[in-house]
């Protein structure tokens, strides 16, 4: 493997580099991104309304990994790898919502929605149904370690290691506020976006503030740039906040219900995370949103969004057209950012580019990425 | 009435499946079962149930249990 020397990320950020070239731009580097900052990490593969009944299965390829996403019939969310225990058959390849097991299509072994092997027929013979040295307890669907946050289902495929809480008891410290159940508008309130960049740019840009003035000149008028301030983790997380939030208003002057029992500092204070390697998140104290970013190759990102209210009335007929207006808020900012990450990612071609220098006082929470990546990739 | 046929059975069952109607192809591999245990072939019986069985797992049926305790009295399941 190419030797990655990282060292000029480890300096102070008044004198540190990003990330080179080649990290935006090598498939080689994609493929060792794949285990060295997401597989033995936790990551986002998709959302809790992905399976919102009882019963429903999601399969999902994420970086080339087979998975499902299931609800148990008791509505507890599991992941298991999408491989039959018997041939390494493909269990599903469509969303479906099962009402019992899940059968292999290949010699129909069957396993229910916990995981479990139930059957084997003609295993051991036609119309003999089990064989001595074949035991189902032995023969489960490989399970996945899962957690919800925010609706994101993240997963990790490092067997042992942090629990999802340990990894990330900073920052659910910091949003213990929302820890309360979320309402999701299927009609309205999900996005997605195709973008020509490599994931981490979408990442490095969605958790600093300095380029808000430049190209979202539409929040100016709301959320100055020196309304901003940064946020700082020991390394799983950064982002920023702004102080000068204020509640989406339709013509009328109806505003969304607000989460209850929530600080006093959100009324008017707001917060935007990534979450390392590829979630972002955002909190208001009337909704919040997370995004997960599926990298598809080197170059190209796919960004899944959805939007989150605090009470049942929220995403009911009457806020039918404010939600609206919310979802479209938020696209419209996403996709100014397509502008400048794929502006990003296509400098990244040139021959020369040493992978640029920050802004020592704006982009802490820039540099703090670069700086996990880079330390997550020397080991 | 006269008993279907196994060729009839077939092509009934074919159209099942390619309607999707996992409760005829049941009852279909179901019947045939049963009939073969009756007339004492009982290799081609349990293996009609087991693949009716299968589909009322897959299904989620009710029919699932009577199938399994078949097969399970029989010593042909655990």
């Amino acid at each position: 493997m190419t030797k990655i020397n990282l060292q000029a990320i480890d300096e102070d950020i008044k004198k540190s580099n990003g990330l080179p070239n080649h990290h935006y731009v090598s498939k080689k580097i994609f493929s060792v991104e794949k285990d060295k900052l997401f597989y033995r990490h936790w990551f986002g593969v998709g959302f809790g309304r992905d399976i919102p009944n009882p019963g429903d299965i999601a399969p999902v390829e994420f970086l080339g990994i087979p998975i499902l996403l299931v609800r148990n019939h008791s509505g507890e969310i599991n992941v298991f790898e999408n491989t039959c225990r018997h041939r390494g058959m493909l269990l599903l390849e469509e969303k479906k919502n099962a009402q019992g097991l899940i059968r292999c299509p290949y010699h129909s072994w069957c396993y229910n929605l916990d995981g479990e092997l139930k059957a084997t027929p003609h295993v051991g013979g036609a119309g003999i149904n089990f064989h001595e040295n074949l035991e189902k307890k032995d023969l489960s669907l490989f399970k996945i370690r899962s957690y919800l946050f925010l609706d994101v289902i993240f997963i990790t495929l490092a067997e042992e290691g942090p629990s999802f809480e340990e990894t990330h008891k900073e920052l659910l410290g910091r949003w213990t506020d929302y820890k309360k159940p979320l309402f999701y508008q299927e009609n309205d309130s999900a996005f997605q976006l195709k973008v020509n960049c490599n994931w981490k740019l979408a990442i490095e840009n969605y958790c600093e503030s300095y380029h808000l003035p430049w190209v979202h000149p539409d929040l100016n008028t709301v959320s100055k740039l020196e309304d901003h301030y940064h946020i700082i983790s020991k390394g799983t997380f950064s982002g920023q906040g702004s102080k000068a939030f204020s509640q989406l208003k339709d013509k009328n002057g109806q505003v969304f219900p607000s989460f209850s029992n929530i600080s006093a500092k959100w009324d008017h204070t707001s917060e935007y995370i990534s979450v390392f390697p590829n979630v972002i998140l955002g909190v208001h104290k009337d909704h919040i949103f997370s995004g997960v970013l599926i990298p598809k190759t080197a170059k190209k990102t796919i960004e899944r969004f959805s939007i989150y209210y605090s009470k049942k009335d929220s995403i009911g007929e009457s806020y039918t057209s404010l939600r609206k207006e919310n979802t479209e808020f938020w696209k419209t900012v996403f996709k100014e950012d397509i502008s400048v990450v794929e502006g990003m990612q296509k400098g990244r071609k040139g021959k020369y580019f040493d992978g640029g220098r920050f802004s020592p006082v704006m982009e802490k929470p820039t540099h703090i990425f670069h700086k996990w990546v880079a330390d997550q990739l020397r080991f | 009435m006269a008993e279907p046929t196994r060729n009839y059975l077939n092509v009934e069952l074919l159209e099942a499946f390619n309607r999707g109607d996992k409760k005829q192809v049941v009852d279909i591999y179901s019947r045939q079962g049963f009939r073969d245990l009756k007339e004492g072939n009982m290799g081609s019986g349990f293996f009609l149930i087991t693949q009716a069985y299968i589909y009322a797992l897959e299904e989620g049926f009710c029919e699932a249990s009577f199938l399994y305790e078949t097969l399970q009295k029989a010593g042909r399941e655990k």
